[in-house]
């Protein structure tokens, strides 16, 4: 990986020397044991910070809604910044579900595609095995950035095939087992939105669960309120979630999210051929139809 | 009073003592390690463990907590049930936040009635660290491993025995009931809790918080807290597990008509979002400027302390790995 | 565990979209037929416009069961409401069962303005499917009862 982050570093300080982007996002090494953390490099100076390790875990494209926001008071003469971002497989499916969005201007982005070879599984104690790849890359079907502006050679992860054993052990039991696995799971919620805001989806300017008029879920951590919030956000990301783990990373009570967002992703290529980012084209999931479109689930009342 | 010891091996006797008080708090194992749970009469208290992800102020200000009762025009004071008689088993850093907390929720003047009477309830025994967690910096925020601040009852495990101070009357009241439960420690258990101690403080890493206390009061330039907060994705992780913060917000549940107190932070964007729509901490600088002034600046102006007890939870915590020791460090450049 | 007990009475809140499935239960009522009195109907512009928060909040706030009516694709008043709808509920569904809550507890169906005696029998099967159901709460509340001081 040195010499990844070397090419990366060289890219880097070009991009940003001959004034083609006003900021490089991407990691520098961090203060806690075993973690490398985000880093916006605004100058060679700060290029030369810049790291690519096993641990640079997080999902970059959450800051991309952000930084093309127009700010509270922005100073005379703003314009949406130019921004490169070293991209791992699952930022660039973000990216490109961002664009898809139009919630960025893929005009405004240098993606630095890099070669992902699987981040390092850190637990919450901080203490990382070598040789043990974080969940979300043993699974993960497309490691590089499909759309790269421009590629750091390297060896990538080989493509995991998509197979869901974690959502068919969980719909194989029954609906009581399985309602109160789900409900003891997200009973550990503190209503913190680290997950809502680490996950590069959850753009929206007001989240429902912030609304009052309505109310559609009470700030107030009453269970039956957090498993809608939950149930609520996480539907959201039908046919959008990129199954890159960041909420599962930053959530700081450890909750799976994924064992029930994984079902929406499994729904979304069976049922649509959809996968965000990977295959089924341009237009947001549950943006279309086609007339041939799933009727399974209809009640036909007058059916025998 | 002087120090009195517990053979480890009693320490199922001590939960004994402990359960005839009423509903008691500490450390149970779950699946995900070791949490503030509630003991029961078969618990041998677990002691492995370095701290608990959720902070102890929780025990006495809640996540949610109803404080008045309605029913069409009748309005009353509500009184939610379940109060810790006991609450043992947290680090002295949460003794010690538990102590600024409750200087905010009670004054001379007025006290708050909730936070009183969770408070009031409680014995709390703190438990001294025997080792620093890799964020930990006690020493340099007011405290310390072995640090009596903010508990009625300090204890220390040594390994084969369990050693107790008495903190406050409280504190003295049980241990004097209990006398029987306990013995005098021996001169090497005593030497062996001080080592103990200075071997977790010795390795702690300094953090010149005077010194940033002392910058931050004359305030710093907007761009170096826009610098620090570049990668904070406003998510309220920090806040809601620090020990010390204290924000809340009221809201009506019209559902069961009560008026719950939430634990709220000023870290969420829209946390002083004002009825016309106006946000005065609309970007992410503001928020965090605010939240390492209250910290660091307006707490040692009001309370002679910061608002800090160095727990380390909140570098553990955030997703972009902002840490409030490098913080500190930079407002001193 | 579930007894289809005589005396349980299901609250079933329907969502149904007006040009269709409200007329057609309109037309029920007009026509007389009888069917159970167990759904209380929220009438919306189309189906397409059922959130999928308005299905969850209706479950966290009590109800049994939620049925959701629109226009037979190819009829939608908007032109396509309830082929966009189609794909939702399509996923919703998946998810409500795969988290526990039953399969009979949601259900989405069409039902054109001329099909009364078609929404009568789909009341009709949906409150039968949410009776076998155990009628427990469903959403777990963590606080008790507020006591008073």
């Amino acid at each position: 990986m040195v010499d990844t982050e070397k090419k990366m570093k060289a890219a880097a300080k070009k991009l940003l020397s001959e004034g083609k982007v006003d900021v490089v996002v991407g990691f520098c090494k961090g203060s806690r044991k075993n973690a490398s953390r985000p880093f916006f490099a605004k100058s060679a100076a700060d290029a030369e910070l810049l790291v690519w390790d096993g641990f640079c875990t997080a999902n970059l494209a959450a800051f991309l809604p952000r930084l093309f926001e127009r700010p509270a008071r922005p100073k005379d003469g703003w314009k949406p910044p130019r921004v490169a971002l070293t991209a791992k497989g699952c930022d660039g499916r973000s990216i490109a579900g961002l664009v898809r969005e139009n919630q960025v201007p893929r005009a405004n982005l240098v993606i630095i595609g890099m070669p992902c070879e699987g981040m390092l599984a850190v637990q919450k104690s901080g203490s990382a095995k070598k040789n043990e790849t974080a969940r979300a890359c043993v699974e993960c079907v497309s490691p590089e950035a499909a759309d790269a502006d421009v590629r750091i050679e390297g060896t990538s992860r080989k493509p995991a095939k998509a197979s869901y054993g974690r959502v068919k052990a969980f719909a194989a039991k029954s609906a009581a087992e399985r309602w109160k696995a789900f409900t003891k799971e997200i009973s550990r919620c503190i209503r913190c939105n680290a997950c809502r805001e680490a996950c590069p989806n959850c753009y929206c300017k007001v989240c429902f669960a912030d609304q009052r008029k309505p109310s559609w879920v009470s700030p107030a951590n009453e269970l039956s309120e957090t498993v809608a919030f939950h149930m609520g956000r996480m539907f959201h990301q039908a046919g959008r979630c990129v199954e890159c783990d960041a909420c599962v990373n930053a959530c700081p009570m450890g909750i799976d999210l994924r064992l029930f967002t994984q079902k929406l992703a499994a729904d979304a290529v069976e049922l649509f051929g959809f996968a965000p980012g990977v295959s089924g084209g341009d237009v947001p999931m549950l943006h279309t139809f086609t007339q041939d479109d799933t009727e399974r689930f209809i009640t036909d009342p007058e059916e025998k | 009073m002087a120090t009195v010891a517990l053979d480890r091996k009693n320490s199922k006797k001590l939960t004994a003592a402990l359960l005839r008080l009423g509903r008691v708090r500490g450390p149970v194992k779950d699946e995900t390690g070791v949490v503030l749970g509630d003991l029961t009469s078969k618990s041998d208290p677990v002691l492995e463990y370095q701290n608990f992800t959720l902070p102890a102020k929780r025990e006495f200000f809640p996540q949610c907590e109803a404080v008045a009762k309605f029913e069409g025009d009748n309005v009353r004071e509500a009184a939610d049930g379940d109060r810790a008689a006991v609450v043992f088993g947290i680090r002295p850093c949460d003794a010690l936040a538990l102590s600024h907390v409750e200087r905010v929720f009670c004054d001379e003047k007025y006290a708050d009635p909730y936070f009183r009477g969770r408070r009031d309830a409680a014995l709390v025994i703190s438990l001294a660290c025997d080792k620093a967690g890799p964020s930990c910096f006690c020493t340099s925020a007011g405290g310390g491993p072995a640090s009596a601040k903010g508990a009625d009852i300090l204890s220390s495990n040594i390994g084969t025995a369990l050693l107790f101070d008495s903190v406050t009357a409280k504190g003295e009241s049980f241990l004097k009931k209990n006398k029987g439960l306990f013995r005098k420690p021996t001169a090497a258990e005593l030497t062996k809790r001080e080592k103990q101690a200075a071997d977790v403080s010795r390795r702690m890493k300094a953090v010149d918080t005077a010194a940033a206390v002392k910058s931050l009061a004359a305030g710093r330039p907007a761009a170096f807290w826009e610098g620090i907060s570049e990668t904070c994705l406003s998510c309220g992780a920090c806040t809601f597990l620090c020990p010390t913060c204290h924000c809340f917000d009221l809201r009506d549940d019209i559902g069961t008509g009560a008026r719950l107190r939430v634990h709220d932070a000023c870290m969420f964007a829209t946390f002083v979002t004002e009825a016309s729509g106006h946000n005065p901490r609309a970007r992410k600088g503001e928020r965090m400027r605010q939240r390492v002034m209250h910290k660091f600046s307006y707490a040692p102006e009001n309370y002679d302390t910061v608002f800090c007890v160095g727990c380390g939870r909140c570098v553990e915590a955030c997703p972009s790995n902002i840490d409030i020791r490098e913080t500190l460090a930079g407002v001193t450049e | 565990m579930t007894k289809p007990s005589q005396t349980y009475e299901p609250t079933i809140v329907a969502f149904l979209c007006n040009w269709c499935s409200y007329a057609g239960a309109d037309l029920a009522g007009v026509s007389r037929l009888q069917y159970p009195a167990n759904v209380r109907v929220i009438r919306v512009p189309c189906s397409g416009r059922v959130d999928p928060l308005y299905i969850i909040k209706a479950l966290q706030q009590g109800a049994d069961g939620v049925l959701v009516s629109g226009c037979h694709p190819g009829d939608c008043h908007y032109i396509s409401g309830n082929l966009v709808a189609r794909r939702k509920f399509a996923m919703l569904k998946n998810f409500l069962e795969y988290l526990g809550i039953e399969p009979a507890r949601v259900q989405f169906s069409w039902v054109s303005a001329s099909e009364g005696q078609r929404f009568a029998s789909l009341v009709e099967k949906v409150v039968n499917d949410v009776k076998k159901l155990n009628a427990a709460p469903k959403f777990p509340r963590q606080r008790k009862a507020v006591a008073v001081a």
